[in-house]
């Protein structure tokens, strides 16, 4: 796996994406209010990130898939992914809307078998901390886009490697997008 | 090297009898006489040695060990190899066989000079290979490899049992560990000569036997997989475990020379994990433990703060808090963006990605900073615009927007940038005083220069109180 924020390239693509799709976005904000604005330009920054990192990271994919199962996100998301991006993105965001649902039924079981094991353990310093690691990663896991649909602690933590470091390009980019913008002025 | 002639062949031979047949051990045993023995053979083995093995290139005893080897393989029966005997005995018509091992096995010991067992087992090498004897590592066979491992490690046996003094007692004990490492080994060798065999010159015996422990040899096959796949688990990491473990099978099936440094390198792996539990289940947690704390160094470097931590719990909430303030930040900024550019109007921006930067950063700069357009800065703006644009050779290449104009990595260059700034926020002095603002200046420039070593680093510590800056100043 490669760090995307030391490379220039990736960063470049985000660049180019993110004008793109704030160009996108802009054609259509001549009677959006403020909040929708916000939105279009979250999605759009979001979306070209995800799309400058490549659909092999599963984070990227989820998180176009996030957007996607928003109705009113169609119309840009149309625009700027094309017709065919958009319905697999949907059609991943569906699905991946059903494999979370199957996989909280899956953890409540879990969750109480681990509860059972931790009573029943006699290290009791060990397993509070096992459980607090265990609680942290669960919050993690729902910070990152497409976290749920990860097992293992070693995935989501290459998910996060990989998540941290486009999010922290994604905030640069945008830092010097408000610096440029002729508003700022 | 595998088949001495015929004609040098009776010295040892001549010699060896003298030692066969008094079978005497404490005798043999005994230094002088056995020097005098192993020296009397050197002449006429070294002869037959045409390369030395890679480890044992000490003196008589490895002399005496090739000329042991070369019997291997070897040409006619009655010069039936000394460590076959040991393994291969069942398949031998008995007079060969008995006469053989038990000629054999004694001038074995006899060309073995005690004392020299202490560099033995002081070899690596050979320490190794003796201890490789149970664990089908799969070794290449070399030149000497197996015939000599036999040997070894029966003497490594009678090493460690003392049997300097008591080689008698324990002469069928060595005889035992005789038959027995061999035996451990056939399997190997016969998968190693299985991809040489052709070549080098196997003797029709060597071949018969071959024919003969097929299924041995398969069993070896396997077993080395198993073995393979076990290594797999202890190695971890994906890419070193695959390519050694296809370089452990090719060892196996072509088995060349070249090989033969990287069998010690596998077993000292495996060995270095021998303390621990050596299931295949806590080697896979083992493994499946390196592998995130390797992530969570890795993340350790990434979030800001995070260095200084200890506990991986802790460690976490740093990374948890980082994540949500990078992602609050995004929210934040794309409010910002919204608010500032109310038309979303952005098509302005592209032109700066475009070749044709230089001048489209000409007009932006103008449009965008009018305070200095008309002022006495524009020549000194535009002049370094110009010069920089080959120096800019950092991290901002080919997406510069106009904000990314501050991070570039000239000080030439940053310096007007700072003045920028100083214009932005309401400093709004003439410009014809740019240079009098110089030592104030120095600050914002400092800022800007961090930033972009920063950016280019990306470490980060920086980040946040730097960003905080900015948005107080603009807001």
């Amino acid at each position: 796996m490669h760090a995307p924020t030391s490379s220039r390239k990736f960063k470049k693509a985000f660049m180019e994406q993110l004008l793109v799709s704030l160009q996108v976005a802009g054609l259509t904000s001549k009677t959006m209010g403020l909040q929708e604005r916000r939105d279009a330009v979250r999605l759009s920054s979001d979306v070209a990130m995800a799309v400058a990192r490549g659909r092999a990271a599963p984070w990227a994919r989820a998180l176009v898939a996030r957007h996607a199962s928003e109705r009113r996100n169609e119309a840009l998301l149309r625009r700027i992914l094309g017709g065919a991006g958009y319905e697999s993105a949907a059609a991943a965001g569906r699905s991946r809307k059903i494999v979370r649902r199957s996989h909280g039924a899956c953890r409540r079981k879990r969750i109480k078998s681990s509860v059972m094991a931790a009573s029943s353990g006699s290290n009791g310093g060990a397993m509070v901390a096992r459980r607090m690691v265990k609680k942290r990663l669960q919050v993690l896991r729902k910070l990152v886009p497409g976290g749920e649909a990860l097992h293992g602690s070693f995935s989501l933590l290459s998910q996060v490697l990989d998540y941290v470091a486009c999010l922290k390009t994604q905030v640069e980019l945008m830092q010097r997008l408000c610096k440029g913008s002729p508003a700022a002025a | 090297m595998n088949c001495g002639p015929p004609d040098q062949l009776p010295p040892p031979q001549a010699t060896a009898p003298s030692c066969f047949l008094n079978l005497n051990w404490d005798q043999s045993m005994d230094a002088p006489a056995h020097r005098g023995a192993g020296a009397h053979l050197d002449p006429a083995l070294g002869s037959m040695v045409s390369s030395p093995a890679a480890s044992n290139s000490t003196a008589t005893e490895g002399l005496a060990l090739h000329g042991i080897s070369p019997h291997y393989g070897g040409t006619p029966p009655p010069k039936l190899d000394l460590s076959m005997m040991g393994q291969f005995h069942h398949h031998y018509p008995p007079p060969q066989a008995g006469g053989g091992s038990g000629g054999g096995l004694p001038t074995l010991e006899n060309l073995m000079p005690m004392g020299s067992l202490d560099q033995f087992l002081a070899d690596p090498g050979f320490a190794e290979r003796a201890a490789r004897l149970s664990g089908f590592g799969g070794p290449g066979p070399g030149q000497f490899g197996l015939p000599d491992d036999g040997p070894i490690g029966a003497l490594k046996e009678l090493e460690l049992g003392n049997a300097r003094d008591e080689s008698s007692v324990s002469d069928p004990a060595s005889e035992m560990a005789l038959k027995g490492a061999p035996d451990g080994n056939a399997r190997k060798r016969k998968a190693g000569s299985k991809g040489k065999g052709k070549d080098s010159s196997m003797s029709t015996s060597a071949k018969d036997l071959l024919a003969k422990e097929d299924s041995a040899a398969k069993r070896c096959k396997s077993m080395e997989e198993s073995n393979g796949a076990e290594e797999n688990c202890a190695k971890g990491k994906a890419a070193q475990s695959s390519s050694e473990n296809g370089g452990g099978k090719k060892q196996g099936k072509d088995a060349g020379a070249s090989k033969l440094p990287e069998p010690p390198k596998d077993y000292i792996h495996v060995r270095a994990r021998r303390g621990e539990a050596t299931d295949s289940h806590s080697l896979a947690e083992r493994v499946r433990r390196e592998k995130i704390s390797q992530r969570m160094k890795l993340l350790q470097d990434l979030v800001p703060g995070c260095n200084k931590v200890v506990g991986k719990a802790v460690m976490l909430d740093e990374i948890i808090n980082y994540v949500q303030s990078l992602q609050r930040q995004v929210e934040f900024l794309s409010m910002k963006l919204a608010t500032v550019n109310p038309q979303l109007d952005f098509n302005n921006l592209p032109n700066l990605l475009a070749k044709d930067m230089q001048q489209s950063c000409g007009q932006l700069q103008s449009s965008h900073f009018p305070l200095e357009a008309s002022g006495a800065p524009l020549p000194y703006m535009s002049q370094p615009h110009q010069g920089s644009n080959p120096l800019d050779c950092g991290m901002t290449d080919g997406m510069d927007d106009q904000g990314s104009m501050h991070h570039q990595l000239d000080p030439a260059f940053c310096r007007p940038m700072g003045s920028h700034h100083h214009f932005l926020n309401g400093v709004s002095d003439a410009a014809s005083q740019v240079g009098a603002f110089w030592q104030d200046l120095q600050s914002v420039v400092q800022m800007d220069m961090g930033q972009s070593q920063e950016i280019a680093t990306s470490s980060n510590s920086y980040d946040g109180s730097l960003q905080t800056v900015h948005m107080k100043m603009e807001l």
